[in-house]
């Protein structure tokens, strides 16, 4: 048996063990299913089901590597034509994927291969092959416990920078889940934002980015035709108060900050040496921005650009403003890991461990020949790095591996 | 109902307070056969031309303030018929300014009235002072973004105003701004809707729309083509002969260029068929998908409005002008190609010598 058709046995024996309520939906018969098997490369689309029920039944009998359901709610979720369909809104969603965020673990385990010419590297991809400039860059990337990590802090930072304080959007609207690889989705439940079209969306998706600021409208202007600078307190709301925040953080960390701040030597040296005085400042009520009228105007708002990026939230926007998006299904499995979908509660996150809460095959081990892993940790197992070897492993790990393309099970 | 209530009415026709009023007067479409409503139909004209020639349009609160009510819905039938989008547009944006205007010189509690009736809008009075910042009013976050998202100027962006609690916090001048703006968004689509409004009062209106589309053609030429110019590909002007070649050579046009290829071919009088058929060499070409599209542009289905080629800024701004070309003065498209052809038949032979400098 090779690799697929162990995974679709094992991913049936998962779906037989389920029952209808895992797979319970907000307005069930108005999405649009869709799913990717695991012998053919086409993506099933436009399914519609009348129950939960129904829909466990089809996949306890054509078992999918990957279930989808749409974001949107239509009059005929199975009809063929997007125009069709008869769009009746769509959730507000949220995607925090590791894969946009700069970890430094990536180097380790992420590596990338040109199609065209053959370039290799590591860590994340560039858009484009530094040899021969093509596009077609294919990405090997491994999930690990510090990426995803880093996806969680900025989960937590989408709901308590943004969406409890300036969206008004109450705890009990928003629902977390872990998307079985490398990231999280946030959807809100909240009817005021199901009607908005893809431009409002992404008014909503830039706002979180910090994309578009103009930090004149946040209070940053200078008095009359003088140099002396105004603005904001740290105790303001909304991105009035978050650059000035920003701000602070920046300047108190400002050997850290300082690489990515491109601005004279002489500038940097004057933070540097003032940082104690410039932080004292800022927590006056009113801030006293004027201290920074020895910086040059470009080194000031490189500062502010630095403060943006900083609160800013690393969202992908594209899911976001796309009203008719495919998501996977809560409860379901990746078939890229063999993990499950899982929602977590916000109380609960803090305290969630993908790697470890998110393992469905938890019984026996299976020996496989592993192509190429980097370091691994699965569960309470860590393996790798491995290279072309046969090794017999915990059925999470070897799943993950299997479901990841990187090995083959080896039957005595 | 009291001569003030009448007024707020006549000043805000689209609110609920407007549409209960004109409803409780039993005014029908069909009356408008009847000719014994000449007045508000002269006055919904006057509306039109107004917004026509000035691009504006005047509140009248000496007058019969009935008049002036009825005037309104009237307009958008007449609108509706003639299905230009380009005169509803106009027109759109004349409704929005009038009702700026007037906003601007109201008391807070109007514009509260005016955006909850004919909106929902949950706005709420809010004194306050945020650093330099005056704040008068606030409204949901999800309705500021459904109007505010169409605005390009970045000072309108979320992410420039000041939002908590899921509240965008607004000045006066920018609420006027904001429920003029869904004003002529509203007007918008109530015209498009009306475009199938028929029967009696279709033909009673019938030598109104006439003349009203001849006045509207001679304030904005580009409106009308001169009929005999049966596509000369030759007076194309550069940008769509790029586009042309771009896409018999095979390559794919970004969505901004075919929107541009296809109003600009159908306006020129290229027939459905045809300008399907040049798709036809795209690699993604789909033709149900294509047909529905190209359809829906030249105004057979959906909001039934023809589109017209996007002008000759947008295209620069889309990367899509041939600037080495040096199309000289021309603001749009369509205007190249009037004025190509013009000039052409003028040397050819044509006993009328063209009249503009081209």
């Amino acid at each position: 048996m090779e690799a697929p058709s162990l995974l679709r046995k094992l991913f049936k024996q998962y779906y037989d063990s389920c029952s209808k309520d895992d797979f319970t939906l907000r307005s069930f018969t108005e999405r649009e299913f869709a799913f990717l098997t695991f012998d053919s490369e086409g993506m099933i689309r436009h399914r519609s089901f009348s129950s939960p029920e129904e829909l466990l039944e089809y996949m306890r009998n054509s078992p999918p590597a990957h279930v989808y359901y749409s974001s949107a709610y239509y009059e005929t979720p199975a009809a063929e034509e997007m125009d069709a369909k008869g769009w009746k809104g769509a959730d507000l969603i949220f995607d925090i994927d590791a894969d946009h965020i700069a970890t430094p673990c990536k180097e380790e385990h992420d590596t990338w291969k040109c199609l065209d010419c053959g370039a290799e590297g590591r860590g994340m991809p560039p858009e484009s092959c530094p040899n021969c400039a093509s596009k077609k860059i294919e990405e090997f990337t491994w999930m690990c416990e510090r990426c995803l990590e880093a996806a969680k802090a900025e989960v937590l930072k989408l709901i308590e920078e943004f969406l409890i304080p300036d969206f008004g959007v109450s705890e009990k609207e928003i629902e977390i889940c872990f998307s079985g690889h490398r990231g999280y989705h946030l959807h809100v439940e909240c009817e005021d934002f199901r009607h908005l079209n893809s431009e409002a969306r992404r008014e909503i998706a830039d706002y979180v980015r910090g994309v578009g600021i103009v930090f004149e409208d946040h209070g940053f202007t200078r008095l009359g035709s003088t140099r002396v600078l105004l603005g904001p307190s740290l105790t303001e709301r909304g991105w009035r108060g978050r650059v000035a925040r920003g701000v602070y953080t920046v300047i108190d960390a400002i050997d850290m900050h300082a690489p990515v701040l491109h601005m004279p030597a002489r500038d940097l040296n004057w933070l540097r040496e003032n940082r104690q005085a410039i932080l004292e400042a800022l927590s006056k009520e009113p801030p006293f921005w004027a201290i920074f009228s020895k910086l040059k105007k470009q080194s000031l708002k490189e500062l502010l650009k630095a403060a943006v990026t900083q609160c800013a939230c690393n969202i992908d926007e594209r899911v976001t403003i796309d009203i008719k998006r495919l998501i996977r299904m809560p409860n379901s499995l990746h078939g890229k890991t063999g993990l499950k979908v899982i929602k977590i509660s916000y109380a609960d996150l803090d305290s969630f461990k993908p790697l470890k809460d998110a393992i469905v095959f938890r019984k026996g081990y299976l020996k496989l020949h592993v192509k190429r892993i980097p370091k691994l940790r699965v569960g309470e197992v860590e393996v790798g790095p491995l290279e072309d070897k046969v090794v017999e492993l915990p059925m999470a790990a070897a799943v993950y591996i299997l479901a990841r393309g990187a090995g083959e099970p080896v039957w005595r | 109902m009291s001569t003030f209530e009448r007024e707020f009415c006549a000043k805000y026709p689209f609110t609920e307070t407007a549409r209960n009023y004109i409803a409780s007067t039993g005014f029908s479409l069909e009356d408008l056969a009847s000719g014994e409503f000449v007045e508000i139909v002269e006055r919904a004209k006057a509306r039109i031309r107004e917004a026509i020639q000035r691009g504006e349009i005047s509140t009248f609160l000496e007058g019969d303030l009935d008049v002036e009510i009825l005037s309104y819905p009237v307009a958008l039938v007449i609108l509706g018929l003639l299905g230009e989008a380009r005169l509803a547009r106009r027109y759109a944006v004349a409704e929005s300014k009038r009702v700026e205007e007037l906003l601007l010189g109201e008391d807070d509690d109007v514009l509260v009235r005016v955006a909850e009736e004919a909106f929902s809008w949950r706005l709420v009075k809010e004194r306050t002072r945020m650093g330099s910042k005056l704040i008068d009013f606030c409204m949901p976050v999800h309705q500021f973004i459904a109007t505010a998202a169409t605005f390009h100027d970045p000072h309108w962006k979320l992410v420039n105003k000041l939002v908590y609690d899921g509240q965008v916090h607004l000045r006066r001048t920018e609420v006027a701004r904001l429920i003029a703006e869904e004003v002529k968004n509203r007007v918008l689509v109530r015209i498009s809707e009306l475009i199938s409004v028929g029967g009696e009062a279709l033909k009673s209106l019938q030598p109104h729309l006439e003349e009203l589309r001849r006045e509207a053609s001679g304030r904005m030429k580009y409106l009308e083509l001169p009929e005999e110019g049966v596509t000369s590909e030759d007076a194309y002007p550069p940008c769509i002969r790029k586009l042309l070649e771009d896409l018999r050579a095979g390559k794919s046009l970004p969505h901004m260029g075919r929107f541009a290829l296809t109003t600009f071919l159908i306006n020129v009088g290229v027939d459905v068929d045809e300008v399907v058929a040049l798709f036809s060499s795209a690699a993604d070409f789909d033709e149900s998908k294509t047909r529905y599209q190209v359809e829906h542009i030249a105004g057979l289905r959906g909001s039934k409005i023809r589109y017209l080629p996007p002008s000759c800024e947008t295209l620069k701004s889309f990367g899509l002008c041939v600037e080495e070309a040096g199309c000289g003065n021309i603001k749009h498209p369509l205007i190249y190609y009037r004025r190509k052809l013009r000039k052409r038949r003028a040397t050819s032979g044509g006993t009328e010598p063209s009249k503009e400098a081209v």
